[in-house]
């Protein structure tokens, strides 16, 4: 019983992140038709701004100093401010391209946020201890449960819960997800496309931020690439869960997260090496029986 | 109030609009008439800024719009119900209006209330999905909507595609109210003859992209101009003729 509990609270709080990184990709997508490889790449900016740039082996950190709530606003704020520059420097100016040269393009942008951090930081990876109390285990009934797993889980219910909110009842809100409904009958009626790109960017740059800060205080450790794997995830995340959905996002990342948990968890032990390619056998499996993925994104369909 | 001069629209290579100049004044009900593919669609398009012409040029108020945004002319006050009519499916009815609102020249929630006083259906469904709505209603919406831009022209492409003739009958009417009664200027795209000279001021007959025939709709009653205008002969197969005045 207790394993059980253990190892359901494993596979939520993976399912968070992966939830969290989905919900950015979704973001930019339902939008801009844009699959912003780049995702990961903001998740790496916002765990490096914790620290001194410089090249040397240890980290000293900067913003990683601060209150606790100072660094997450400052990181949030950093990774916004990339994400928009992103969009601003390469993204608007091809806005009206095919979907290949907009993934294309997002794949620039990786590559070069990786090449600078690689060049302002270095190429070792270096050590952090962000929020040591968080690391720290909760003793419940018999159960050890690290606080990290169950802050990721609350934080991630409460930014699904605020963005929802967001979306059903702000003025914003309802003229983001007519935009990804129908973003040229959305400018039709007066929606001003800038600002509603603009603000899909800052957001997606806000999950990416609380992301990095969760993965950072998790592994302790920084490197060039560290958000791709997590981006990569979160792109299957969003297919399974369907592609333009953002709850389907939500879904997908869950989904991709107890998924491999419960693959790490059940398959024998001879076996654990290859749970990707379990999980990934699995996810092939669903995408032949369901293309459009689990929520079907009636947008996708009606447009074209 | 809307000037479209020698105006050229192309996709890639193939011009799908010829120098065509229209005018509409102040407070008319002004209809082009055309054949599918005849460019109909593409000039409204265009006088919305979805689309941007080659050559040419269009004048709203005496100020020209030719290639600004859509948002921007849309905060001129015009407003564009494209074919199809466009609603948000996933949104609900009440919020497929208040995005209508986004311009806001008024409060929405006092706009909301002035289009469900003006469209009971509308009020009913306010809560349901734009998809779950029938055609005429959805038809119904997208005309709201445009209404909570405060716009002081409309657009419509082809407000009578894929409606019963009593719901098509109830929309013109609806229309004629709102450029009676709140001297609203309209300008409708039609493919069928059968409403429209009972409706509009005046039509242009459109084919192959450029106008064929123009005129005040009391003078062109007799149909045979319009129908060879329309076709483009003069006799027309039997089957053809959509309007019932044509002998």
């Amino acid at each position: 019983m207790s394993y059980f509990v253990q190892v359901a609270i494993d596979a939520l709080s993976l399912g968070s992140l992966y939830a969290l990184a989905a919900l950015g990709l979704g973001l930019i997508f339902s939008i801009l038709r844009l699959i912003n490889f780049a995702h990961g790449d903001f998740i790496t900016i916002g765990a490096y701004s914790l620290i001194v740039p410089s090249a040397s082996a240890t980290a000293a950190f900067f913003i990683g100093a601060w209150h606790w709530y100072a660094v997450v606003l400052a990181v949030c704020i950093v990774v916004a401010m990339f994400a928009l520059l992103a969009d601003n420097l390469v993204f608007r100016w091809v806005r009206e391209a095919t979907p290949t040269t907009l993934l294309t393009a997002s794949f620039g942008v990786s590559y070069l946020i990786q090449n600078s951090v690689l060049l302002i930081y270095g190429a070792r990876p270096k050590a952090i201890d962000l929020w040591p109390v968080l690391n720290s285990q909760l003793s419940v009934a018999g159960l050890r449960i690290p606080l990290l797993q169950i802050v990721t889980i609350l934080t991630t219910l409460a930014l699904v819960t605020v963005l929802t909110f967001f979306l059903k009842f702000t003025s914003a809100g309802i003229q983001m997800r007519a935009a990804a409904s129908d973003f040229t009958m959305a400018r039709y009626l007066g929606v001003r496309a800038d600002r509603v790109i603009a603000l899909a960017f800052g957001l997606s740059g806000v999950l990416a931020a609380v992301v990095s800060l969760l993965f950072a205080t998790q592994t302790g450790s920084l490197s060039f690439n560290m958000g791709v794997p997590i981006a990569l995830f979160a792109f299957v995340a969003t297919v399974v869960g369907g592609l333009g959905s953002l709850e389907g996002s939500v879904l997908g990342g869950f989904s991709v997260g107890i998924t491999m948990t419960l693959l790490q968890a059940l398959l024998p032990i001879s076996l654990r090496p290859f749970r990707d390619a379990f999980a990934f056998g699995l996810i092939l499996l669903l995408l032949i029986f369901r293309p459009s993925g689990l929520v079907r994104a009636s947008a996708l369909v009606d447009r074209v | 109030m809307l000037q479209v001069q020698s105006v050229s629209i192309r996709y890639g290579r193939v011009t799908v609009v010829r120098d065509l100049s229209l005018t509409v004044a102040r407070g008319e009900l002004v209809c082009v008439l055309g054949q599918n593919g005849a460019g109909k669609s593409s000039v409204m398009a265009a006088v919305a800024g979805g689309i941007v012409p080659y050559r040419g040029n269009i004048l709203f108020e005496q100020m020209p719009i030719l290639a600004r945004s859509p948002e921007y002319i849309a905060r001129l006050g015009i407003s564009f119900i494209p074919e199809g009519r466009r609603v948000f499916p996933e949104l609900t009815v009440g919020e497929n209006l208040l995005v209508g609102g986004t311009i806001g020249r008024g409060k929405p929630a006092d706009d909301l209330n002035d289009i469900y006083a003006y469209f009971p259906r509308l009020k009913e469904r306010h809560s349901a999905p734009a998809r779950q709505l029938s055609g005429g209603e959805q038809q119904m919406l997208a005309i709201g909507r445009a209404l909570m831009t405060h716009p002081t022209l409309m657009l419509i492409d082809e407000p009578s595609l894929g409606l019963a003739p009593r719901i098509v009958d109830q929309v013109y009417e609806i229309l004629l109210h709102l450029r009676n009664d709140r001297g609203m200027t309209l300008l409708v795209n039609e493919q069928s003859t059968t409403r429209i000279l009972r409706y509009a001021d005046r039509i242009y007959v459109l084919r192959n992209g450029s106008i064929q025939l123009e005129g005040k709709t009391g003078m062109l009653r007799s149909g045979d101009a319009i129908q060879k205008a329309y076709f483009g002969f003069g006799e027309g197969g039997a089957s053809m003729t959509a309007d019932g005045r044509v002998a």
